[in-house]
């Protein structure tokens, strides 16, 4: 008791020592006085009497017990028994006589120590049902707090008549009720169920031995229903059987797990194979395109290592530059081989891209791969093409650069059998003829003319043939080289009236027949043309050898032209006349620069490079 | 006595044409012909013939290089080269290899027979844009700077390096010949005869022991007797 007192806020505590038996002694006390006061009223010792008499020392014990506890009500009975003794005892008024008679006296102590016992119990017993209800309040305090303040809407309906005993505050606000509102709904008007589903609902709640958990659908105040997960126990709430629900908003929930369903089903469904995996490299995720493209489906692939399901056709140098570029930049992008599920190859695009947690270590890896197959064989065809091409240009360039070098060699060989044959046989019959004129004249003058023409007609064969070989192949050039030659059309030129100058600076060694002729040729177009169009007797052609190139340039100081122009091509003869020296310069691998500004001039500038030891052998097999 | 004659060219036709030419005239007298320049140059060793008329184009060796192979051996021997080709580089080309001239094969009966005799004579066609021309070719080729020799300063002949010296008169008129000048112009700006100048003229030639005027500057240039030129083309 003691204990119990010091630990439950001394519930029963009892007045200090000397008031406890400071009370009995003064009650006992009171009561003699009391009794004293009877006697002088000269009531003899009667049996009303007696019966006051016990009944107030009896109530002194019960007194002394209650304020003061099991020894005052002790010692208040040992005094009781003590003026019992004096008053009722024989011989009255005295302390003695303890004999045969005192046994009512003992009852009377027995009582007394009763009464004592028992008013230390009741006062006990009153203490545990204060203490009791104290702790209820407190506790309801406690529980009071904890749902009016719980996030959660708790409401507590009950079980016969579903009406709401109690909606905490979250909850009257998650559905838009006051408080006062609350008390008058029932469950069926939060429920958008029908009565029946509602009622199974309740059964079903206390069927069950516990939580009963779920998501629902309850219905606010302007009628829209929300979404919630509710928590239902059967709880005794006053006495009657009520549910208690615990009722949590999961609209938000509802909706990140919609986005969530929503993008995994977009990653399951997206063409791109996408394999995710943990820090380890084992795999988390595989979608459907994985399972397409690798043949593996996720459940028996799942767990495992990435490289072991999907092994890479990688090198060393590769797999280290790959694992250097993810942990410095955070992802990677490959292409590979990789094997699938009967090691059938896939050529894939894959990007690797790094998953870190709230520290920035990896906490996994995600894979998204193409199948670059189809691209990659195309890429291939392409280049293939592309080689084929090239080679089809080298061809068509190796034999265009034939047609010209054969083109040269008849020309050659025309122009030398009209000179060897034709002219020579020419020359001397006009000799011939001439000798005989001279020597056999004809007698008459009509005859002599005759002859003349005759004569003169042969002359002007050797003239036209001269002009033939001229235009078909100069022998200068084949006997004095490019130099000379083109010195010679200079001297034309200037036998036309031309200002015409020429620097050359080719050297004496001559330079490879076939670039001799097609620059040659060059010059003749370029000078060509500077008769054609230019305009002007003003020009200079400058020929000249630096190191492994030959240079030709040919100005002149005429009207020019518009360059645009000419591309978009101009007049006929112009066009042909450019384009074939382009022609002629591409054969030669060289480059050709027109620059020409109307009113001041054109210059063309060839460059042509001297050919390889090879390239040169391959040219005379080409001329063959 | 006849000038002996040689004739070089690899078409039979024309060499008949041109011996059938000649059969006409006196004075020139076919000795052989030859249809390369291998054999020309052979025949002329054996024959020395006066004047040699040269194809140019010919297999095996051509007249230029034959002209020049002549020359070398028998330089009194004139050459006279003929050709199909107009063209004023082959003149300037067989000058330099040492021909006296140079003809075109379709040139009247009476052009071939006189430029023969000029060439005999020790006459060339030399005007005076032929030599500018043919100093430059010659500088060209050399690249050394070229021109008729300068006059002589205090008629000091004796100053000249020359093998056979050459009088200051001599020197004065190899002056105007370098310059193309004829005989004629030669007489008038030295104010002498003309046959005054024309002895001048074969002095020098027979002393730079060449055949004819033409060839006297290409010996002077090679002498190293010549200056820059002073006129451009």
């Amino acid at each position: 008791m003691g204990v119990r007192a010091k630990s439950k806020a001394d519930w029963v505590s009892y007045p200090p020592l000397l008031l406890r038996y400071g009370i009995a002694v003064a009650s006992v006390t009171v009561v003699f006085g009391l009794h004293l006061l009877l006697d002088s009223l000269s009531m003899h010792y009667s049996f009303l009497l007696l019966i006051l008499g016990a009944t107030t020392l009896s109530a002194s014990i019960l007194v002394s017990a209650w304020y003061g506890g099991l020894g005052p009500g002790l010692l208040a009975t040992a005094l009781a028994a003590l003026i019992s003794d004096y008053h009722f005892v024989y011989p009255s008024h005295s302390f003695s006589g303890l004999s045969i008679e005192a046994t009512p006296l003992l009852a009377f102590v027995l009582e007394g120590m009763f009464i004592s016992s028992l008013a230390v119990a009741l006062r006990f017993a009153r203490s545990s049902v204060e203490e009791r209800t104290w702790e209820a309040r407190s506790l309801e305090k406690r529980y009071r707090a904890v749902v009016e303040q719980a996030a959660e809407g708790i409401l507590i309906v009950d079980v016969s008549t579903k009406r709401v005993l109690d909606g905490n505050t979250a909850y009257q606000s998650l559905l838009g009720y006051s408080p006062e509102e609350m008390s008058y709904l029932t469950l069926y008007d939060l429920l958008p169920y029908s009565r029946e589903d509602t009622d199974k609902y309740v059964g079903g709640v206390l069927d069950q031995n516990r939580y009963v958990s779920g998501e629902w659908r309850h219905r606010r105040k302007d009628g829209s229903l929300v979404d919630v997960e509710v928590s239902a126990n059967m709880i005794l709430d006053g006495g009657r059987e009520a549910i208690c629900m615990v009722v949590r908003d999961i609209t938000e929930r509802k909706r990140t797990e919609e986005v969530h369903r929503y993008h995994a089903y977009l990653l399951e469904n997206v063409n791109d194979a996408i394999l995710a995996t943990d820090e380890q490299m084992l795999l988390t995720a595989w979608n459907k395109a994985a399972e397409k493209m690798y043949g593996w489906r996720a459940d028996e692939v799942l767990g495992n290592h990435i490289w072991q399901v999907v092994p890479l056709e990688i090198t060393e140098d590769q797999r280290e530059d790959a694992l250097r570029e993810l942990a410095e930049t955070g992802r990677f992008r490959i292409e590979v081989i990789t094997y699938g599920k009967d090691g059938t190859p896939v050529y894939v695009e894959g990007v690797t891209v790094a998953l870190r947690g709230e520290e920035g270590e990896i906490t996994g890896y995600v894979n998204i791969r193409r199948d670059i197959t189809e691209r990659k064989r195309t890429e291939n065809e392409l280049h293939l093409l592309n080689q084929e091409l090239a080679e089809r240009g080298r061809e068509l360039h190796r034999m265009v650069r034939r047609i010209v070098a054969v083109q040269e060699e008849e020309r050659r060989r025309v122009a030398y059998e009209v000179h060897d044959g034709f002219t020579q046989t020419a020359a001397a019959a006009y000799r011939r003829l001439q000798t005989f004129a001279e020597h056999r004249r004809p007698e008459s003058e009509e005859d002599r003319e005759a002859l003349e023409d005759a004569i003169a007609l042969v002359r002007r064969t050797v003239e036209e043939a001269r002009f033939v070989i001229a235009n078909l192949r100069p022998t200068t050039l084949d006997d004095f080289g490019l130099a000379t030659a083109i010195r010679m059309q200079i001297e034309e030129l200037q036998t036309e009236g031309f200002e015409a100058s020429y620097e050359e600076t080719l050297g004496e060694e001559r330079l490879p027949s076939t670039l001799e002729v097609n620059l040659f040729r060059l010059a003749q177009e370029a000078l060509s043309n500077v008769r054609k169009h230019a305009e002007t007797d003003r020009l200079r052609v400058a020929i000249g050898r630096h190191e492994e190139v030959v240079r030709l340039e040919v100005r002149d100081w005429g009207r020019g032209f518009r360059t645009s122009d000419v591309r978009g091509g101009a007049g006929p003869g112009e066009t042909v006349g450019l384009s074939s020296m382009r022609d002629r310069v591409v054969l030669l691998s060289g480059s050709l620069q027109i620059r020409s500004e109307p009113g001041i001039g054109t210059s063309v500038v060839a460059e042509i490079p001297l050919p390889a030891d090879g390239e040169e052998k391959e040219e005379a097999d080409d001329e063959g | 006595m006849p000038a002996r004659i040689l004739i070089a060219d690899d078409h039979e036709l024309v060499r008949d044409g041109i011996k059938h030419m000649l059969g006409y005239e006196e004075d020139l007298e076919v000795v052989g012909d030859a249809s390369n320049g291998r054999e020309v140059v052979e025949l002329c060793r054996r024959l020395k013939p006066d004047l040699v008329l040269m194809d140019v184009r010919m297999p095996e060796m051509d007249g230029l290089e034959a002209t020049r192979a002549i020359k070398a051996e028998q330089p009194e021997v004139s050459v006279l080269v003929i050709s199909t080709y107009r063209n004023p580089h082959y003149l300037l080309e067989a000058i330099v290899a040492g021909a006296a001239g140079y003809v075109l094969k379709d040139a009247p009966n009476r052009q071939l027979i006189n430029s023969m005799h000029r060439a005999l004579d020790g006459e060339s066609p030399l005007n005076q844009e032929l030599a500018l021309q043919l100093i430059q070719r010659l500088a060209s080729k050399t690249s050394q700077p070229v021109g008729p020799p300068p006059a002589p300063e205090g008629g000091d002949a004796a100053s000249m390096p020359l093998p056979n010296k050459l009088t200051s008169r001599e020197v004065e008129v190899l002056r105007l010949l370098a310059q193309g000048k004829t005989n004629q112009d030669i007489a008038e700006d030295l104010r002498i005869s003309r046959a005054t100048a024309k002895v001048h003229v074969q002095h020098i030639i027979a002393k730079l022991e060449v055949s004819d005027r033409t060839q006297v500057i290409v010996r002077a240039f090679e002498l190293g007797l010549m200056r820059p030129p002073q006129a451009q083309p």
